[in-house]
């Protein structure tokens, strides 16, 4: 059996120059651009948390709230569940048809942003290098799952499935892919039924490790403190967790 | 002096602290040189006078080039820059002469020192180097820093071509994206937390700075910090402080800058600003010598509000010092400011200088709310405008560019 290479990545964006400043232009564009493009514009948010809260999900809903005032149609944008679209095409074709709900209406449907205030199309460059860690059995694999970056767990769990991966796999993600391919049907499900587009990358990890160490206490423990690091008073929890984490 | 990289880790965290160092060990053995038109005055220099030796201690080769300039040539370049601005300031022929001229001088003096597989040029001075020294096999990136998102159209006419010729080129917000056929990358510019402009200091060291300048540390400050330049808007500052002394007639008004070597223009606008500040006690102008970077940080931690005016920015890092150090910021949503200012979230984005008044009003009169917004803004600084987050982003820009036209690059 081929050991398990952590891989992880790192993101460029590239502007494309293309701009919408109404419902019309982002259809239009939406339904021309590039996957990485819709892959910048809907995933950018799950790679790195943001202190700012757990609702800004996507680039296009948030445009249309906060720049075109349509706020329902920018919630059944936001709302839509990536899990539910292994591939980009599949997400494209729904927020698209999110938007032709308004067609209908000229006037909404043609009016402009004030100049300035337009959507600008970018895409997304995946430099994907090893993190050094491999795992040859389950408990390397365990092992590195606690030190590996968070953007090696969105590399396995989100990128690399949406980007590489056939449909002939049993599994979506590469951490189940590899479990199973271990004889280890049981953790390989743990790990598939949990959400990856969860807010916190520090917390997928929680609870993927818990999978195999059943040692909930300890994640919840974690997660608190986790949670004091982000107010100030809490930065100095926060330093202590991550020398503990690092074995220091 | 600039900090050791291991110094940043307590700050970003051990894992983004390796991710840069592991990406770093893929650009090792190509050497390559950043080139601009000063080594002190401005937020390039100040970019660059902490990053280079952070590259350097990764294991990525970088020199620093400084272009030599005469005043007939900075002069067509503040005039370029501003046009491209979207000033309608014409490039006369001379002034295009100039530049040439320029050009040539320097690509002569730097020929073999530009003969690196990357070269990095910043801003249009450089620029025209390119077309003297470009070999084979060489990548260029161009990095504009100025907000192009309407050149006066002569402008773009004049740098568009030039910018045509690069192998990359890279902006601070979507918004100055451009029509090009080669490839524009999004990377935002930052500070260096530890450098002597951010780091922290004892309140004595602050308190003393304020004595110093003649500044009262019990009355309310609000505070601009930026180089004397129209484009700041020096007298739009003042006049916004004029309506807030209606209000609250105990502010004071620090209005901090200085010069650049490569900008002529900033010698002329102070006598303006010190006629409009009038006999004025509550205003205080400052004009700066570089290096006073201890004083600026100083100056901006002392501050109740720290405003910035601009009628046009690049991405404006006064506001990103500001933010870093928790302060309450109220600022213009032009360039790269509304990236970092966001409404009711990291502080407050305004359009006029009535705007400005009423929001420096709000600061005062609700402090409890401007440090929630301040507290979220140096998190949102921390999360992305810090320095070893734009390493991290050339490095994925270099190897971009040495492996063009993929949409994944596997480095494995």
């Amino acid at each position: 059996m081929e050991p398990f290479t952590f891989m992880t990545s790192v993101e460029s964006v590239q502007l494309t120059g293309r701009k919408a400043g109404s419902l019309l232009e982002l259809y239009l564009g939406l339904k021309e651009a590039e996957g990485s493009t819709l892959y910048h514009h809907t995933h950018r948010f799950y790679r790195s948390y943001s202190f700012l809260g757990p609702w800004d999900r996507s680039d296009f809903a948030l445009w249309t709230a906060q720049n075109l005032k349509e706020e329902a149609v920018a919630e059944r944008m936001g709302s839509l569940d990536p899990r539910d679209y292994p591939t980009l095409e599949a997400l494209r074709r729904s927020l698209l048809a999110v938007l032709e709900t308004l067609m209908e209406d000229k006037d909404r449907w043609v009016r402009r942003v004030p100049p300035g205030l337009e959507f600008h199309f970018c895409r997304s460059v995946s430099l994907v290098l090893p993190t050094g860690h491999r795992a040859h059995n389950l408990e390397e694999f365990v092992h590195a799952l606690g030190r590996v970056d968070t953007a090696c767990l969105y590399y396995h769990l989100i990128e690399a499935p949406l980007h590489f991966r056939g449909p002939d796999r049993e599994f979506h993600d590469d951490f189940s892919q590899w479990l199973s391919g271990q004889g280890l049907p049981a953790q390989a499900k743990a790990v598939a039924d949990i959400d990856p587009y969860r807010s916190d990358l520090e917390a997928l990890r929680e609870d993927l490790l818990s999978v195999f160490h059943k040692n909930r206490l300890k994640a919840a423990v974690r997660r608190a403190a986790e949670r004091l690091g982000r107010v100030p008073e809490g930065e100095a929890a926060a330093r202590w967790l991550q020398r503990w984490r690092e074995g220091e | 002096m600039s900090s050791p990289y291991s110094a940043y880790r307590p700050i970003i965290g051990g894992a983004e602290h390796d991710l840069i160092a592991r990406l770093a060990e893929w650009l090792r053995g190509r050497d390559m040189a950043m080139v601009n038109s000063t080594r002190d005055g401005g937020g390039v220099a100040e970019i660059l006078r902490n990053m280079v030796p952070l590259m350097n201690e990764l294991g990525v080769a970088v020199d620093w080039e400084v272009i030599e300039g005469r005043p007939d040539f900075f002069a067509a370049t503040k005039t370029l820059h501003n046009a491209l601005h979207g000033r309608p300031e014409p490039l006369t022929p001379e002034m295009i002469r100039a530049y040439w001229e320029v050009s040539d001088l320097n690509a002569a003096k730097l020929r073999e020192r530009l003969d690196k597989p990357l070269v990095f040029i910043h801003d249009p001075q450089p620029a025209g180097l390119l077309r003297r020294l470009k070999k084979e096999g060489q990548k260029w990136v161009y990095r504009c820093h100025v907000d192009v998102s309407s050149p006066y159209p002569p402008a773009w006419e004049f740098l568009g071509p030039l910018m045509e010729e690069y192998d990359a080129s890279v902006f601070s917000h979507p918004s100055f994206a451009q029509k090009m056929s080669k490839p524009q990358f999004l990377i935002a510019p930052s500070i260096d937390p530890l450098a002597d402009k951010n780091k922290p200091l004892p309140e004595d060291f602050i308190r003393r700075t304020l004595e110093r300048y003649q500044l009262d540390p019990d009355r309310p400050l609000v505070t601009q910090v930026s180089r004397f330049d129209k484009l700041k808007d020096p007298l739009g500052v003042i006049e916004a402080f004029q309506k807030v002394k209606r209000t609250h007639p105990r502010a004071q008004l620090l209005l901090a800058g200085g010069a650049a070597s490569d900008d002529p223009e900033s010698v002329h606008i102070l006598p303006a600003i010190l006629e409009a500040a009038g006999k004025d006690e509550s205003i205080h102008i400052l004009d700066l010598p570089p290096f006073s970077d201890l004083e600026i940080n100083a100056l901006q931690r002392a501050s109740t509000v720290v405003l910035q005016k601009s009628l046009k920015e690049g991405f404006a890092l006064t506001v990103t010092e500001a933010l870093w150090k928790e302060r309450p910021v109220v600022a213009m949503a032009v360039g790269g400011i509304p990236l970092q200012v966001l409404p009711g979230k990291t502080g407050y984005l305004v359009h006029t200088v009535e705007g400005a008044a009423v929001a420096i009003r709000r600061v005062l009169d609700n402090p409890v709310e401007a440090q929630v917004l301040a507290r979220n803004g140096r998190e949102h600084v921390r999360q992305n405008f810090l320095i070893t987050r734009h390493i991290r982003d050339y490095l994925a820009l270099f190897l971009c560019v040495l492996n063009p036209g993929q949409a994944v690059v596997k480095l494995a």
